[in-house]
């Protein structure tokens, strides 16, 4: 990985968890990590790529502009705060023979999992965890995956037993999240049937919440069990967090700062959990 | 008209000539079925299945999995891409069918209303989506991409499918 890195951000995050994004900026700045935060870089396009809405042609010529400005700013790898931005710029990089390099947020705080430890003010002992590893990140490239099997990716797993918590195993574990692309801005009947099936098999193990590394599948995550719970009567009320809001959690960031209020499922009493 | 190893047709070369089929073992497909065995969009609905999609395919019946729904059913996983024993990807050849489905001017339906959100929102301010207030590019970099977007021929895309750009 280079010494700065060109911060690349995520539509979703931005639009709809804007303090997720944040708070990785914050993570870098007390692990002293140097990024460049660019506001010319643009969408990847790829939330709509997949959904079908924009030719290949388009994709590549956007994101041989978004390249060309990670290289001016002196950056020779990117990191991207959302899986498809990291599958969709690796593809292009591919067809576009591009030497640049692309790196997922997770991958940047996986390396770094031992300073993340010395800056801690809370840990997370006593807190019982299930992670979701996005399917841009495990299924796309594949033998890219930093840690554990692409069926069984463990970047999130280790992460989180190194911050002191027990991480659940669930039947559903490989399960897409339902956030489905197209079905998400459409009629939602994926969405709905593939977050059920994911979180029913979560909620039987209960964890006190999920850790997530993908702005989609916070999304659906947290906020399809709302819509379950209005449209189907699904009690199910786990916390998501994204790994980028927990870390910055655990180093004392206040938890307006980290964005409980964006979240469906409240916060409050997993964190208070966690400040004991 | 391109034959397949074991003894079948593929009709449409405007797949196989896309960039993304180069390295996706489109012919060694042998129906075994692992694809549409992991798929969650098959659990979901009873008439899609990545393997079926694949079958049309090398079978020459290109244009009716173009005229059909089964293209957009896919919620884009990748499990089918991931466990291919032939190193094959449902995923990637249902987006390269999905690019050719809208090129002959089908399935506007299925795409005109995403288009007019996400496609529009790239177009005004170099971002998918977009709340009030929320990250849009400054100007001048907006500018930068609107134009990119007409030379690689989305705004002759989104025309096409009927979306009217601001």
């Amino acid at each position: 990985m280079s010494e700065c890195h060109y911060l690349f951000k995520s539509c979703i995050l931005g639009a709809y968890y804007p303090e997720a994004e944040r708070c990785l900026r914050v993570v870098f700045d007390r692990l002293d990590t140097q990024y460049v935060d660019d506001p010319a870089q643009s969408s990847c396009t790829g939330h709509g790529y997949h959904s079908g809405i924009y030719p290949l042609k388009t994709t590549l010529e956007v994101n041989r502009r978004n390249f060309s400005l990670a290289r001016g700013k002196g950056c020779d790898d990117i990191v991207t705060s959302c899986v498809t931005s990291y599958a969709t710029l690796k593809e292009m990089k591919k067809l576009l023979k591009d030497p640049i390099k692309i790196y997922h947020g997770l991958e940047v705080l996986y390396e770094h999992r031992n300073e993340i430890l010395r800056g801690l003010k809370y840990n997370l002992e006593g807190i019982k965890v299930v992670t979701h590893h996005g399917c841009h990140y495990t299924k796309i490239f594949y033998d890219d995956v930093k840690a554990g099997d692409p069926e069984r990716p463990v970047l999130l797993d280790e992460i989180a037993t190194s911050l002191g918590g027990e991480v659940l195993d669930y039947s559903e574990r490989s399960l897409c999240c339902g956030m489905g692309f197209n079905h998400l801005l459409l009629d939602q009947e994926y969405c709905k049937k593939i977050a059920r099936r994911k979180l029913e098999s979560i909620k039987k193990v209960n964890p006190d919440l999920i850790l997530v590394h993908c702005p989609g599948c916070l999304l659906t995550l947290d906020r399809f069990q709302g819509i379950l719970k209005q449209e189907m009567g699904l009690e199910l009320q786990i916390p998501v967090l994204n790994y980028t809001e927990l870390i910055a959690l655990l180093f004392g960031v206040a938890s307006d700062e980290i964005g409980i209020k964006t979240h469906h499922v409240a916060l409050e009493g997993v964190i208070e959990r966690i400040k004991e | 008209m391109r034959r397949l190893a074991i003894g079948k047709k593929i009709s449409s070369r405007e797949v196989l000539e896309d960039l993304r089929a180069e390295d996706i073992g489109l012919l060694r497909c042998m129906q075994c079925g692992r694809c549409t065995g992991g798929c969650p969009a098959a659990g979901v609905f009873e008439d899609f299945s990545p393997r079926l999609v694949m079958h049309e395919l090398i079978e020459g019946e290109t244009e009716n999995v173009l005229k059909g729904d089964m293209i957009w059913k896919c919620g884009q996983c990748y499990t089918c891409h991931l466990r291919c024993p032939r190193g094959n990807s449902p995923a990637t050849v249902i987006l390269i069918l999905r690019e050719l489905s809208l090129k002959r001017g089908y399935s506007k339906d299925k795409v005109k209303e995403i288009a007019a959100k996400c496609g529009v929102l790239m177009w005004k301010k170099g971002v998918n989506f977009y709340e009030e207030g929320s990250r849009e590019l400054p100007d001048e970099a907006a500018y930068e991409v609107e134009d990119i977007l007409r030379r690689s021929g989305y705004e002759a895309f989104l025309k096409a499918l009927g979306v009217d750009l601001p």
